[in-house]
Parts: C-alpha cells; structure tokens; sequence
C-alpha cells in the first residue's frame, strides 16, 4: 500500500513537473525534461497496474509494457544534460536516433520476449508476505541495456558537474538539485538489482523518482531551471570574449545575466559574483534600457555618476538549430573619443566666433580709414590682426596637446618646469611679483602639465590687472599625486569661461572667451590629473592635481 | 429629480461598509471562478455524478478526477489563448494575464493529480485521463516538432468542436465506467452519444460571441461560417438529433421514463439558450447558461443520488 502510495505521488509529481517544463519550451531542455517526467510516469502507472494483475500473463503483460518508459529515461537525461550544457551539437536528430537505437531494440524485444527470451528467462509468480509478486530471470539482452542506462546516465552528469563547481549560485543549485534527481532513482535501481532492498521484488525505482521530481520542481522554482541557464555560456566563450578588452556580459533570452568579464563587473560597477543570475534590468537599469527597445542592443552607455562612455552592440548567440539561446552584449569605451568630440566642437565653435568678431572689426576699421585718416583706428585694426594670430596660436598649441594626447610621453621634473616656467614668464612680465616653492626635486610628472602648468601661470600674470599684481605658486605633494596651486590677485575669471571648459557645455560666447582655460582643462584631463578654479573679484586660485609619474 | 427629505434609506447606508466588504471578497473569488473556469471543474463533477446515477454505477473517485482534468485542460487553455481572447472576453483576458503563472502552474498540479487518482481506476481510466492532455495539445498548441506544416487543429471547421465535445463526453461517460469496472452496455453507448451531441452544441455557443474575433484569426466555426441564425438552425438540428436518439432509446428500454424525462429536460434547456443566440444582448451570460445546463438535471437527480 505504501509502495502504492509513493508511486501515485510519483507520478502527480511527475505529471507536474513535465507540464512545468512543457510550458517554458523552447528553453533549451525543456523538450528532454518533459520526455523524462512522462518516461518516469509511465514506468510507474505500469508498475501500479503489475501489482494490481492478479495473474502471470497479466502481471508479465503489464511488466514488459513498461519499457518504454523505462528507456525513454536515459535517453531523455543525456538529451537533457547536453541542452542544458549547451552541447546541443550532440542533439541532432542523427544523434537522438543513433543513442535511441538500443532502447528502441529493447522495446520490441519487451513486447515480444515470450518468444526468444533475450530480456527475461522465465518468470513466476511467487508469495512473498502474502502477496503475490512476479520474479523473473533476466536474460542477456537485459545487462546490455541495464549497462546502457548506466552509460548514458553517467555521460548525463559530465555536463552538470561543469555547473557544480559554477561561481554562479543559481546555476550550481541547479546542477546539484539535478544531480540529486538523477542519483536518487539510479542508486535505488543499483540496490535493487544487487538484492539489497527488502520490496518484496517489486523495483522501487520509480518511487524514487518522486525524489526527483521534487528535486527538478524545486530547480524549476527554486533555481529558475528555465528562467535562468547556463546554456549560452559554452557558446560565447568560443567567441574567446574573455580576452577582449571591451567589456562583455552574455544574457539568456530573459535577460539574466549567465557570465560577464572583469572589465564588464568593472564598467557596471559591480562583481561577477553580485551580478550573476540577476537580470540585467536589475544590476543596470540604464544599460537595460540603451539603444532601441526591439532589435539588438546599440547606442552609447553612460555609466551614472560618471563621464565614461561606452558603445554598447548586442550579437545573438544562437545555437546549431539556428535557435536563439543568448545575447552578447559589449561596452567598447569610447570616452577618449566622445570626449575629444565634444572639445573639438567646443574649440571649433569658439575659433569661429573668435576669428569672425575680429573680422567684422577690421573690415568695420578698413573702411573707415578708405576715407580718413586715423591712428586710433589703425591702431585697433592692428590690436584685431595680432589677436587672429594669437588665437591661431592657441588653437595650435591645444591641437599640439590632443597630439601628444595619443603619444607616449616622457616624465619631467615638476620642480623644473615650475621653476623654468616662473622665470620665463616672470621675464615677460617683470611687473608682477613672483613667489614660487616649486616643491620637491624629484617628482616626476607627465610632460603635458608643461604646457599645462605654463598656460595657468601666464595668464595668472598676464591678465592680472591689480595696482601691485603678485602671482604665488605652491607644491604639495602625497604619495601618488602632487598637486599645484597658483594664487594671483587679477580680477578673477568670467563665470561664463568657467562653464565652457565643462564638456559639452553650450553657453553664449564672449569674445576671447576660453581658450586658455580649454587648454588649461583639457591638458590636465589628457595628462590624467584635474584642474579647479576658485575665482573672485580679488584673484583666482588654480588647483592642478597631477598623478606622480615617479621620483629621480 | 424632486429629492423627499424624508426617504433617507437608512439601511442601505448602514449596510454599505458590510457590503463593499463583501464586494471586496467576493469580487477575487468570483473572478477566480469564473475567468480560470473553475466552475467548469464543478459542472464537470455534477456530470459524473450525472452519469453514475444514470448507468447505476457505485460512487468512485471518477467526479473528482474529471473535475481536476477539466479545471486543468481549461486553465492551460485559457493561458494558451490568451493572446487571441483579448477581443471577445477582455474581462477574462486581463484576469488570465495577471495570473497566468499560478494559473498555469495550478493546472499543472490539477492535471498531475487526475492522473495520478486515475491510476487508481485502471489501465482504461488512466488512458482516459491522458485524452483531455493530449486533446489539449492537439487543440490549442502547434504540432511539436511539425509546426506550421500542419495546421492547428482549432481553426479546423466542425472538427475543432467535434474534438472538444467527443473528449468531454469520452471522460464524463466512461470514466466513472472504468473506475469500477463496468462493461460496455448499448444504455452506456446512448448516454456517450447524447452528450457528445449536447457537447457539441454547448461548444458552438460561445462561438457566437467569439464570432469576429475567431474571423480575425481565421477559426472557422459554425458562426463564422453560417451566420448566427445559420447556426441557431444547425444547433436545433442537432438537439433534435439528441432528443430523438432519447426517444429511441426509451422505445427500445434502454432508458427509463424517469431518465429519459431527466434528460429531454435538459435538452429543452439547452433549446431556449439556443433561441436566444443573437436575441439576448448578453452572448456572454447564454454562454455560461449553456455550460450549466445539465445543472437543472443534476438538481432532479440529486435526492435519490445521495
């Protein structure tokens, strides 16, 4: 009865299970699973009805009726182990009818074995506590499909054990849930066959597969057996993503993310083992949501709170059937580029609004001296002339700073270009006072900030307007960055001029507005320090924070 | 609109805390029954009980098994069609959307239950718990792995009704059978006949409401093809069939007149839902009217039953 019992529970557990995964095709899997729920629940229904038969005939009739079942198992497990695997180029149909050969064999010889013996020898009906059970000898034919089973459920585990050891969670629950669906019938089976459980000859095997099917119903909810797969892992990594320097996460067809590389955790800011087996909707709600809405995934990434970018393309991973089981997605950074973008159109909107006021002074100028005689006006055509040429040369040395942007570069002194840079321009500008600590000797520091640091000062002086002008310079230095402070006490610095050095930033231009900002920004970025204004009506202070390149 | 100052109805402001609460809890159990056809699992039940009590059959787990296969063909039905029943039962739809996950797994569980109780009734019983699954599969899912090489058989004229009236009638009529036992009588036969005939037309009522949404997705049924009052014609045609297979059998002993009575009443029930196909606004209401019809029989059967 209890016997009775736990295989119409197997077979409400299997049904179950089998409808289950019938619903989340064409996951890969989900085919085999459902082959194996219903093999497993034919098995039992048979050998409900074999303890029911009250007769040899009809208690062999039922017997042999249940190969089917039985067959279909291993069968229907090595099919699901190699989706879910994904090695499904084993999963051909030339392949299911190349291992289904030997259980279909099987079958035929069980519904025909009263005639040549080849599965049972003999079979009897024996009491055993008062009830009648039927005990047969197995014939030749039965060791080479019971080995079969045996053959196929062990090259079944080979791919789950890959998952066993996954630093995914979800998927080694999956693996060790589905593990312990198949181990548990297949150990009952091995004790039953060697005599060692006391169920009066009946095999309980199947009543073993309520264990399984409580097994795979608790990977289908617990573990999303469907929801979340490993299956496009093996795929994507032929594509050797691990080696790319972009960074790339490979999604199932839900959307869950089933593997990422180090640069793809870095760029999302998160770990692999945060990010695994959750949507990409939940670790990245921006990625999620970049590019078109339907089709593949293309557009620029912004990580927030930052001023990356990454241009994002999503490829179909799919698999031999042509079926999709994947994505992968990749973040190209292109913030060097999109960056250069912005300042190259900042630079190219302030070079024409330069060159066209002077312009129309001049030719305002040109054809006022056609018919008079002035040297005010002459003088000021003059003042616009030299003012197109220094503007030409400003826009030449920030060109020089994007050049040696994609060079290598060599490290210089900072106490040397501070000091060269002070004397220099303290030449140029000998009524203003200069107070320079050029800090320690042996900092070194790339050589753009030279052409940085050079910029800040001249126009410290240059532009100080104040009765007594007096420019500081200072060094204070850590153990990876220095950092510059030059203080004058000119008139401060346009708010508006400010603003244009933030990327991106349109604002309406003044006339010389930005340049010397722009490059003093810019280089700094370049160079991979920073740069701060404070400004007031009494002075500015510049604070240039430079990473230390090294000591000598 | 004069307004009396003296009419405050002050019973229906007390009571209305008392009944918004009810509303609030029977509103999710109404809907639950009603749009996952679980009250197709209940009718299912009393048809059983139906048939036991006209083939004289014990009592047996039948009723309970054919209302888990009901309820779970039905529910996984409803999820698979849910995209096509927008247009003809948005009410339901909208249900079904919001849970079609527990739905789902609901008939799962239901279907896993019936098959494993329809164990208990043998080698026949079982077979004929697996007919509504693969009906099911047949009916509302592409063929595996031959779709869209064979067309679904739900858009096939008359055969998408004849499927779903012969399953039915195959599991309410031989199901309590098999469970105990019993043979094959010719009264047996008559009663399979009368409901796969009564089946059927209970299958093209709701055809009718679901008349321009089934020409959209190309289902041909009686509507669709013949037009409503076309199909009240053909639906009369077949109740007569039913009736005067009810009289033949009566004429030839097979039924009592008490039985006989029992289910020309029935008929004519089912007759008064036909006439009223494209007449009564509401399609909808004559389509659950015409589910429930044999309710009205099993309220004549009921005391001796028990």
């Amino acid at each position: 009865m209890l016997m009775k019992l736990a295989l119409i529970g197997s077979i409400a557990g299997g049904v179950t299970a089998g409808l289950l995964a019938w619903r989340e095709r064409p996951e890969p899997g989900a085919v085999p699973l459902v082959s194996l729920m219903a093999g497993q629940c034919w098995w039992s229904a048979m050998l409900i009805f074999r303890m029911e038969a009250t007769t040899l005939g009809t208690k062999v009739f039922f017997a042999n009726l249940t190969w089917p079942g039985v067959t279909i198992i291993p069968v229907a497990w090595l099919l699901f182990a190699f989706e879910y695997g994904g090695y499904d180029e084993y999963t051909t149909r030339r392949h299911v009818f190349v291992i289904s050969v030997i259980p279909a064999i099987t079958v035929f010889l069980g519904l025909t074995d009263p005639y040549h013996q080849l599965l049972y020898l003999d079979a009897q009906l024996v009491e055993q506590n008062g009830v009648l059970t039927l005990a047969r000898t197995p014939g030749p034919w039965f060791w080479v499909i019971a080995v079969y089973t045996y053959v196929l459920g062990f090259l079944g585990l080979l791919p789950l054990l890959e998952f066993v050891t996954s630093q995914v969670r979800t998927f080694r629950g999956q693996s060790l849930a589905l593990l312990v669906g198949l181990l548990a019938p297949w150990v009952t089976n091995l004790l039953f066959l060697f005599d060692r459980l006391p169920t009066a000859g009946i095999d309980p095997t199947p009543v073993a597969f309520t264990v399984s099917g409580v097994a795979y119903l608790y990977a289908l909810t617990r573990f999303e057996l469907f929801g979340a797969s490993p299956t496009p892992i093996r795929h994507a990594r032929r594509s050797l993503y691990k080696q790319m320097h972009q960074g790339a996460l490979v999604l199932d067809t839900r959307g869950t993310i089933v593997d990422m590389n180090d640069r793809a955790a870095s760029v999302l800011k998160t770990t692999p083992e945060d990010a695994l087996g959750k949507n990409l909707e939940t670790v990245s709600p921006d990625l999620a949501t970049t590019g078109e809405t339907t089709g593949p995934k293309k557009g620029v990434f912004t990580p927030p709170g930052t001023r990356e970018s990454y241009d994002v393309s999503e490829n179909l991973v799919t698999d031999i059937h042509d079926r999709t089981i994947g994505h992968v997605v990749t973040l190209h950074d292109i913030s060097d580029l999109f960056r250069m973008q912005q300042r190259l159109e900042v630079l190219h909107r302030v070079f024409r609004h330069n060159i066209r006021t002077n312009i129309q002074v001049i030719l305002g100028q040109a054809g006022y001296l056609a018919t008079h005689n002035s040297q005010q006006k002459a003088q000021t055509l003059k003042e616009n002339a030299i003012e197109i040429a220094e503007t030409g040369e400003k826009v030449r040395e920030i060109i020089d700073v994007f050049e040696q942007g994609r060079k290598d570069r060599e490290n210089l002194r900072l106490h040397d270009i501070l000091r060269e840079c002070v004397d220099a321009t303290a030449q140029s500008y000998p009524e203003v006072d200069f107070d320079c600590d050029p800090g320690p000797e042996a900092i070194l520091v790339d050589s753009l900030f030279d052409i940085v640091c050079t910029n800040v000062i001249e126009n410290a002086a240059q532009h100080n307007t104040s009765a007594e002008p007096w420019v500081r310079v200072s060094v204070e230095t850590g153990v990876e960055t220095a950092t510059v402070h030059v203080e004058d006490n000119g008139p401060g610095v346009d708010a508006n001029e400010l603003t244009l050095v933030e990327d991106g930033t349109e604002t309406p231009l003044k006339h010389g507005s930005g340049f010397g900002l722009a490059l003093t920004a810019w280089g700094a970025d370049i160079a991979g320090g920073a740069v701060e204004f404070e400004s007031s009506g009494s002075g500015t202070q510049v604070t240039l924070e430079m990473p230390v390149s090294g000591r000598k | 609109m004069a307004i009396n100052p003296w009419n405050t109805n002050d019973s229906s402001v007390s009571n209305r805390p008392i009944r918004a609460f009810l509303h609030r809890l029977g509103k999710p159990v109404r809907d639950f029954l009603l749009y996952s056809s679980a009250y197709l699992a209940f009718i299912a039940v009393a048809e059983v009980l139906i048939v036991t009590k006209l083939l004289a059959l014990p009592l047996s787990p039948a009723p309970v098994v054919a209302g888990l296969l009901t309820f779970a063909v039905y529910g996984n039905d409803r999820v698979a069609d849910v995209e096509t029943d927008e247009q003809t039962t948005p009410a339901r739809t909208a249900f079904v959307k919001r849970y079609h996950r527990p739905l789902y797994t609901l008939s799962a569980v239901a279907y896993g239950l019936a098959v494993a109780l329809a164990v208990l009734g043998g080698p026949v019983a079982f077979a004929l718990a697996l007919v509504p699954g693969a009906v099911w599969v047949a009916y509302a899912q592409d063929w595996l792995p031959f779709s869209g090489s064979i067309k679904r058989l739900k858009q096939v004229f008359i055969l998408n009704s004849v499927l779903v009236a012969g399953a039915w009638a195959l599991v309410i009529v031989f199901l309590p059978l098999a469970f105990v036992g019993g043979a094959l009588t010719p009264r047996a036969g008559i009663i399979f006949l009368f409901f796969f005939l009564s089946s059927f037309v209970r299958a093209e009522i709701p055809n009718v409401r679901d008349q321009s949404g089934d020409r959209e997705i190309g289902v041909k049924t009686l509507p669709v093809v013949l037009g409503i009052r076309g199909t009240r014609y053909a639906l009369y045609g077949v109740t007569s069939l039913a009736g005067a297979l009810l009289i033949t059998a009566l004429v030839d002993n097979f039924l009592t007149l008490s039985k006989a009575v029992w289910l020309l009443i029935s008929l004519t029930y089912l007759s008064c839902i036909i006439a009223g196909l494209g007449r009564i606004g509401s399609d909808g209401r004559l389509t659950i009217a015409g589910e429930c019809s044999r309710l009205p029989l099993l309220v004549l059967m009921l005391p001796p039953l028990f």
